[in-house]
This record gives structure tokens, C-alpha cells and sequence, in this order.
């Protein structure tokens, strides 16, 4: 009798514990539904790189992507000054090889500039959960994917997602601090390969084959940056460009034409550069740039008349240089 | 008993210690009166007090305390 | 498959719920060796082959605590059997040095692992450094090693059974399986609390039969240190390492740096309690109750308060281990003494218990990693604890002059914020990535204080939006309420419970809808490891 009693109590807990699980599920799968994405609305989360879409379309020549290497090394208005081509950086602190490809898809749908150029420290990040098993659930509950939606539906507009604000710096982030690194050779040929994640490297795959899909080319740059870049790395991205048929440049090589001198151009010792490496990279890169591609020298054009008038305020800007 | 009032009184005077049974608990002595406690009672009473002795359990009250002194004294 | 944190759909979705159901469907008898099958499986997929330093401990503990339990059988039969007292002293005294040399060894075994895996690296870089620096020509090579997670957490519960078996606090368990249960069980091995085998070892043991209420409060705690991490955590980790790593290319403010300096402390507390949570929720689950490690810290009115309410097992740990056996010693009791003679009765205990808190910290911070800037952390909170002790008499008298009332709510709060930012600058020093950016960073946040970065808009740009601080704001406040729940005693799992269905369901239900919906993870954000784990 007792073990009766005690066996009924178990089942009525159990099932209402499976109502609740069941219950619990139908909400995620609602949600799912309801935050599935709207072809219209898929945005990027970041400020800076959302910059590119208020750019009026096909206005753009090269765009660059990465992380925060990318926006410190490459500024726009500084090639735009010395060269007279557009560019933007599509970049955001530590990016994800997944995001960038989001964004080429995002800003490639308004421009159609003549190359892309992905900065390489990005390959290497790695990435939360590559697991299949994961991946399936995801699919079926996506709401674990578009979760944050939730920004775009809500009722609070932000500016940004509005794209009409544009960025006077074209993405660039400058950063005027130095401090000393030191002058030593980093870049020590070896046959030796440090391996780029898998599915890093079927991500840069993708990207090259829908950018070569659309007629645009890629090409690869590496940063000049004694922490985060060595002969190994430099050999697994060679040899990526090479499967992939994207061109590959890794300006840790060049360091006798760029000049960077460690004890005054890094912002932080050797990872970031500062302003004035900034300078010395977009020298040697929008000269380089300007030459294999070709690219049109468009300060005359009226059409980038506004290019011109960011000159003065980008001098403002960065005239703080110590 | 007297005596451990006493000590108690010098360590930490405003406290009723006849009563109270939450020294610890209330924070009324803390780590340093605990230190001074101990070496005093060790003096007065002529025995030690090991470190697994010092839990709230003994020093809650003066009561417990006095019943872990006589304890000590009656194992040395 | 690599489980790499609690909250995660490895450990969660999969790995706990088949402990859960391993351990249902053995007969009783077998249910203590399916929990250990299981751990050892986690540390397996956490550390690999690493689990053989884990082996290792465990036996030597377990070895050395029968050892012990023999001298003393051994000295009790001879005490009978001595005639006089003058005999039973030397019989007593010589076990006794018998024993601590058992216990001695244990220690130097379980701390001398952790030693030298986790650092040496340290040691030898900076006796490289003193070469160089005293133009020595010489140099030892530095040694890496891969160290087990949970190394420093299992160490010291090895230390801790030693030590109480040593002072008749425990018997030695004859039982190896139970030994291994203490040190090995799965929710704690990586990130604590630090158990004591009085407090788990027997709970683990008894098999008890899974009950309804212990599953479903469980996976409620689970829910709440989900949330904790995946909303609070893992967003403000955002703006926090932009903060950290940038300050200086950028050339952020004093401001900001305080910003990150509070955030971070926030962050370090909703990663760490949550983690917590889940561990606490796991062992409910099973029946195992595991010791709080977390009091709700953000309510202290002083340091020494804020230690005992925050990582309170570690606290403990360096009390009952460090902090009495040093003061408690006899030189040191002979100090006090006298020194109460000439000192009077506030100073009279300082000199034992500064230089018990000086080991204490030195400890504590090396504990938390090998580093200059973790032995800085621990050096600023001895300051602030004996300078708290040290200047008690002055402030006690300044209060009385001004008339303030310390348990008037004025004050208390003003001493509640006090602490907080204390605390907070001691996590500036913790999470800076060394010394020398540890002072740096200080020194901006002395010299260039403004509030001006707080309003003009650049807090927007570091990574989180109008809707990220939002979201933070909301989940703070419901991690804020359920805090003042439970300080005024009451358990808010309780309070919900009794609440008819159609209330309670639907609480549980937007718990978990919001850590899915608004959680930081997936694209564009940056997971982070588990903070605790590696230390």
C-alpha cells in the first residue's frame, strides 16, 4: 500500500516534470520561429565596421577585414592621401574568421570594390564550438543562433543600425600612445607550419570562392607585429593563399622597405602599431596596392570630392602624434 | 568561571558574557581576540589549547568556553 | 569529446545527465563507484593523462593517513601500558614527532606537486633575472609543465585531510574509494569550493536514493548561475578586455580605467558565483551538499568582512590551516603575551597577527597564479586588513568625537561602497596582465581621473550598445534582489516553490529564456574560459 502510494507520487512528479521540459521546448521553438532572421534586417553588431554600409554603393575600391591589427596598421584617408583610392576597414576587436565572412557578405552586397584584403591574425582565432553535434541542435532550436535579434527587434532604435552614420576615420582606430618595443629579428625562416584551425581555414575558403564567385580579388595581408606573428604562421598562410588562389602578402617581411622601428611605432610593445607605423605601413601597402592592382588615382574625381574634405579633419585628428 | 570573566572583560569589555552565546556568531570577538584569548586562558589555566579546539562551537559562549577548559585540564 | 567549463552543452546536456542516470540505474551499493567513474571520466576529458598527478595525490593521502592512524593506535597501547607520568610524556612526545613528520611528508608531497608544476616556471624566470640583474653570467634553463585543472583546489583538500586526521578532527578512512570520492568528485575538481572530508566524504559515499525536490532545486541554482555567467559575465567580458587591452593605445582615462576595474570585479563575481551555483545545483542533484562559497560579498563593510563573505572555502582554508597554526604557535603565543603586557590590549595581539596575516596574503595571492601582480594583490590586502587593525583605536575615537553611529544606515552604506571600490582596485592589480600594467594602470586611474568618458559616449564605442547596457542593468537588479533575499535570510527557491503553478512555471521558464535569448555568446562574442579553473 505504502509502496503504491509512493509509486503514484513518483509518476504524478514525473510527469509533471515532462510537461514542464515539453512545455519549456515549445517556448524555444516558438522563439525560434519568431526570431528567425527577416532577409532585410540582418545587420552587423559592431559600431565601427557598420561605417561601410552607410558608403554610397559600388563608391569603394578595396575593403579591408580583421581585427584589431587591421584597424590599427591600415588607414584609409592616409592612402586615399597618398594615392587617391577608397578603401574601408571592416574591422572589429578580435574578429572571428565567421564574422568577417558575414561581413564581406554584408558590405559586398552594396559595393563592388576590385579586391578585398583579409588581415591574417583573424585566421588564428579560434572559435567557440565546431562540434557537429552542437551545430544540429542549433539548427532546430535556432534561437540559440539568432538570439540577439533581440536587439534588432526591440523597440529602442540605435543610430547606427540606421546606417546613415558614417565613420570620418573609414574604420581606422588611431592610436597615438607609444610604447618602446624592441628591434630584433622575428621572422626566422623555418619549413616548419603552425596549423591554422580547420574550420578557420574552410571559413577563408568560402569567402575567396564567393569573392572570386563575384569577380572580386582577395588578397592576404599580415601586419607587421612581433607578438603575434612568426615564420610558422607565415608558412600556413602561404600555403592557404596557394590552395585557395588568393595572393598573399605578409609585410613581416618587408620590414627593410617599411622601416618599422619597434622602439617608436607600436602602441603596446610590439603588438599594436601606433600612428606612426600606421603611417610607414600605408606607405609601403597603398603604393604596393596602387601598383599590382592598378588602382585609379580618383582625387580629381568630383564624385570623391568628400574625400578630400576629410583630409583636414583626419590631419586634426591625428596631429596629436607625440 | 570568575576568572575566565574576567579575561573576557580585559579582551573585549562591552559584552555581556554571562549571557550572550553568540561571541562568534555576532562577531563580537574576532580573529585578534580570539589570538589574546587563547594565549591568556593557556596562562591562567596552565594548559594548551590545540587548533582544533578553535571553533565557534567553544568560543560562543563563556560557558562553552569554561566547559572546554576543564576538559583540557582534565586530559593533561 | 573536451568538456572546458560547467556551463557549457557538454557538461550540462549531456555529461551531467548521464551521471545523473548512471547513478539511478546501479544498485545502491554501486551508486558511490558510478560517482566516481564518473569523475574520473571529467578529469579524464579535462586533463587527460594529467589525472595520473590526481592518482598520486590521492594515495599518498591515503596512505599517510592510515600511517598515522597506526602511530597513534601504536602510542595509545603504550600509554596504557606506562606506569608513570614522566613515561607517558616521552611516549607522547615521541609519537607526536613520529606524526608530524607523517604529516610533514604529506604536505611536502601534495604542495611540492603544485609547486613545482605550477611555479617553477616563475621561480626559475626570476632567479634568471637576479643573474642578470647582478651581472652574474649564468643562467637555468626554465622548465615548463602542463599542471591538471583543479590542481590547486584538490591540493589543498589533500592538505586539509592530512592536517585533520593528524589533530583527531577525522579518523582515517580506511576506505580508498571514499578518499578518492572526496578529492576527485566532478562538480568540484575544477573550480572549488574546497571541501573538508567531514563536509562531503560521507554524503558522497551513502548512496542516497535521487529525490524529486534535490533535482528540481538543483537544476533551479544550475538555471541561475547559467544566467549569472551567460548574461552578466560574458557581456561585461567585452568591454572589459577592451578596457584592459587597449587603455593604453588608446589612451583611455582615468575614468574608464575605473570602469574597468568595477566591471571587472562585477564580471570576476557573476563568472565565479555562477560557476558556484552550478557546482552547488550538480551536488544537490545528488543528494551531496556542498559547502557556500559565496554571501552575498558586495554587503561587507570591511575587507576582513568582504573574505569571509567572498571564495569563503579558500578563506577558511588559510584560517584554519595558516592563519591559526602561525598565531596559535608557541613563540608566537609568547609574543602575544607579552606583548599585551607592553602594548596593551588592542596592540597587544597585532605583532602575531600581522605576521599571520603576512603569510596568509603571500599565500592567497600566489594561490591565485604565478605572477608579480598576484603577489602584489595579495600584498595590497594585507596592507588594507592591518591597517584596518592598526588604526582601529584612532578611528574608534574619531567616531566618537563626530558622532557617528557605525550601525546607522548612512554609514553602513558609505562602508559598503568603501569596500566595493577597495576591492575593486584589488582586482585592477588581479586582472592587469602584470606588474608593471597593473601600475600603470593605477597610476592613470590617480592622475587622470575624470568622469568625462562615463558620459560623452565613448562607453558606447568599447563593444557593448544601448541594449547590452540595458540588459545588464535588468540582470544585475535581479541578481541585486535575490541578494537581498537572502541576506534578510530567506531562500528564494523556498519563496518561489510555494507559489501556485501558473506563477512559479512561468519564473522558470523566463529564467531560461532569457539566458538563451539574451546570453552573450555565439557570433561576436568572445567565450571566456572559466577564470577559476586555472589557477
Amino acid at each position: 500500500m505504502d509502496k503504491k502510494e509512493r509509486r503514484k507520487t513518483v509518476a504524478r512528479k514525473l510527469i509533471g516534470a515532462a510537461i514542464f521540459i515539453l512545455l519549456l521546448l515549445l517556448v524555444l521553438l516558438l522563439l525560434s520561429h519568431w526570431f528567425y532572421p527577416q532577409q532585410e534586417d540582418l545587420t552587423m553588431q559592431d559600431v565601427k565596421p557598420n561605417g561601410v554600409l552607410a558608403e554610397p554603393d559600388n563608391s569603394l575600391d578595396v575593403i579591408l577585414y580583421g581585427d584589431s591589427e587591421a584597424y590599427t596598421a591600415f588607414s584609409p584617408v592616409q592612402m586615399w592621401k597618398e594615392q587617391g583610392f577608397p578603401s574601408f576597414v571592416c574591422a572589429s576587436s578580435s574578429q572571428y574568421i565567421s564574422l568577417t565572412e558575414s561581413f564581406v557578405h554584408q558590405s559586398l552586397e552594396h559595393q563592388k570594390p576590385k579586391l578585398i584584403i583579409l588581415e591574417t591574425n583573424a585566421f588564428y582565432r579560434k572559435m567557440h564550438s565546431d562540434n557537429a553535434f552542437i551545430t544540429r541542435i542549433e539548427n532546430m532550436f535556432s534561437i540559440l543562433q539568432f538570439h540577439n535579434r533581440w536587439k534588432v527587434m526591440s523597440p529602442i532604435k540605435v543610430k547606427q543600425t540606421a546606417y546613415t552614420w558614417k565613420d570620418d576615420m573609414k574604420g581606422y582606430k588611431y592610436a597615438k600612445m607609444t610604447t618602446k618595443g624592441r628591434n630584433f629579428e622575428y621572422m626566422i625562416p623555418t619549413k616548419e607550419i603552425q596549423p591554422i584551425p580547420e574550420i578557420n581555414a574552410q571559413y577563408v575558403e568560402n569567402i575567396v570562392k564567393y569573392c572570386n564567385e563575384k569577380g572580386v580579388k582577395v588578397l592576404f595581408v599580415s601586419t607587421p607585429s612581433y607578438k603575434n606573428w612568426k615564420y610558422e604562421k607565415h608558412n600556413a598562410v602561404a600555403a592557404l593563399a596557394k590552395k585557395t588562389g588568393a595572393a598573399y602578402l605578409d609585410l613581416n617581411l618587408h620590414a627593410d622597405e617599411i622601416q618599422i622601428d619597434w622602439q617608436t611605432d607600436t602602441a603596446d610593445a610590439g603588438d599594436h602599431l601606433n600612428f606612426r607605423g600606421t603611417k610607414k605601413v600605408c606607405a609601403f601597402l597603398g603604393e604596393y596596392l596602387a601598383d599590382t592592382y592598378q588602382l585609379e588615382d580618383k582625387r580629381n574625381d568630383p564624385a570623391y570630392s568628400d574625400w578630400n574634405n576629410l583630409i583636414p579633419k583626419y590631419e586634426m585628428l591625428t596631429s596629436e602624434d607625440k | 568561571m570568575d576568572r575566565l570573566i574576567e579575561i573576557l572583560e580585559d579582551i573585549q569589555p562591552d559584552a555581556d558574557y554571562e549571557t550572550c552565546t553568540t561571541l562568534i556568531d555576532d562577531h563580537i570577538l574576532g580573529s585578534l581576540q580570539i589570538i589574546s584569548l587563547v594565549a591568556e586562558i593557556e596562562d591562567e589555566f596552565d594548559i594548551t589549547i590545540p587548533t582544533v579546539e578553535i571553533k565557534p562551537e567553544n568560543f560562543n559562549s563563556a560557558k562553552a568556553l569554561m566547559a572546554m577548559i576543564e576538559r583540557l585540564e582534565d586530559e593533561d | 569529446m573536451k568538456i572546458t567549463s560547467y556551463i557549457s552543452v557538454a557538461f550540462l546536456a549531456i555529461f551531467l545527465p548521464a551521471a545523473l542516470l548512471l547513478y539511478t540505474i546501479v544498485p545502491k551499493k554501486a551508486r558511490p563507484f558510478a560517482i566516481l567513474v564518473a569523475s574520473f571520466a571529467f578529469f579524464w576529458f579535462i586533463s587527460e593523462f594529467l589525472i595520473l598527478y590526481l592518482i598520486a595525490s590521492i594515495l599518498s593521502i591515503y596512505l599517510l593517513a592510515l600511517l598515522l592512524e597506526r602511530l597513534k593506535s601504536k602510542r595509545d597501547s603504550a600509554l596504557q601500558a606506562a606506569a608513570s607520568r614522566e613515561e607517558k610524556k616521552q611516549i607522547k612526545k615521541q609519537s607526536q614527532s613520529k606524526q608530524l613528520a607523517v604529516v610533514i611528508a604529506g604536505v611536502v608531497i601534495n604542495i611540492g606537486m603544485l609547486a613545482v608544476l605550477k611555479y617553477s616556471p616563475f621561480l626559475f624566470t626570476n632567479i634568471n633575472l637576479f643573474f642578470r640583474l647582478t651581472h652574474m653570467d649564468a643562467a637555468v634553463e626554465v622548465p615548463q609543465f602542463l599542471a591538471p585543472i583543479g590542481i590547486s583546489f584538490y591540493s589543498l583538500q589533500a592538505v586539509s585531510y592530512i592536517h585533520d586526521v593528524y589533530k583527531d578532527k577525522i579518523k582515517a578512512d580506511k576506505n580508498i574509494a571514499r578518499v578518492a570520492l572526496f578529492m576527485s568528485f566532478f562538480p568540484i575538481i575544477m573550480e572549488g569550493p574546497i571541501c573538508r572530508y567531514a563536509d562531503t566524504a560521507y554524503d558522497l559515499y551513502a548512496g542516497k536514493r535521487l529525490q524529486f525536490k534535490n533535482l528540481t532545486f538543483g537544476a533551479q541554482r544550475i538555471a541561475f548561475g547559467a544566467f549569472k555567467k551567460m548574461v552578466i559575465a560574458d557581456r561585461l567580458n567585452i568591454i572589459v578586455t577592451t578596457i584592459f587591452k587597449d587603455y593604453e593605445a588608446f589612451d583611455y582615462d582615468g575614468g574608464l580605467i575605473a570602469l574597468g576595474a568595477i566591471l571587472y570585479t562585477l564580471e570576476l563575481y557573476m563568472e565565479f558565483s555562477g560557476t558556484i551555483d552550478v557546482v552547488i545545483g550538480s551536488g544537490e542533484m545528488f543528494g551531496v551538499r556542498i559547502p557556500e562559497n559565496f554571501r552575498q560579498p558586495f554587503f561587507s563593510r570591511s575587507i576582513s568582512e568582504f573574505w569571509q563573505r567572498w571564495h569563503i572555502t579558500l578563506g577558511t582554508w588559510f584560517r584554519d590551516y595558516i592563519f591559526y597554526p602561525v598565531t596559535m604557535s608557541k613563540p608566537m603565543k609568547k609574543m602575544t603575551k607579552s606583548c599585551r603586557k607592553k602594548l596593551g590590549r588592542h596592540y597587544g595581539p597585532l605583532p602575531a597577527s600581522i605576521i599571520a596575516f603576512f603569510c596568509v596574503w603571500l599565500c592567497n595571492g600566489l594561490w591565485h597564479g604565478a605572477g608579480w601582480e598576484y603577489i602584489f594583490f595579495g600584498m595590497y590586502h594585507f596592507a588594507l586588513i592591518s591597517l584596518g587593525s592598526l588604526i582601529l583605536p584612532l578611528t574608534n575615537s574619531l567616531f566618537e568625537k563626530w558622532h557617528i553611529d557605525r550601525n546607522k544606515l548612512p554609514y553602513k552604506i558609505f562602508a559598503i561602497i568603501r569596500t566595493a571600490l577597495l576591492v575593486c582596485i584589488g582586482e585592477l592589480i588581479f586582472n592587469a596582465r602584470g606588474l608593471k600594467d597593473a601600475l600603470k594602470m593605477l597610476k592613470v586611474l590617480f592622475t587622470k581621473f575624470t568622469f568625462k568618458s562615463w558620459v560623452d559616449g565613448s562607453v558606447l564605442s568599447l563593444g557593448l550598445d544601448i541594449h547590452d547596457v540595458i540588459i545588464l542593468i535588468l540582470a544585475v537588479a535581479v541578481v541585486f534582489a535575490v541578494g537581498i533575499i537572502k541576506e534578510k535570510g530567506k531562500s528564494p527557491r523556498e519563496l518561489i516553490a510555494q507559489k501556485p503553478i501558473f506563477v512559479r512555471w512561468p519564473i522558470y521558464i523566463a529564467l531560461v529564456v532569457a539566458t538563451v535569448v539574451f546570453g552573450a555568446y555565439g557570433a561576436g562574442y568572445i567565450p571566456i574560459d572559466p577564470i577559476y579553473a586555472n589557477f
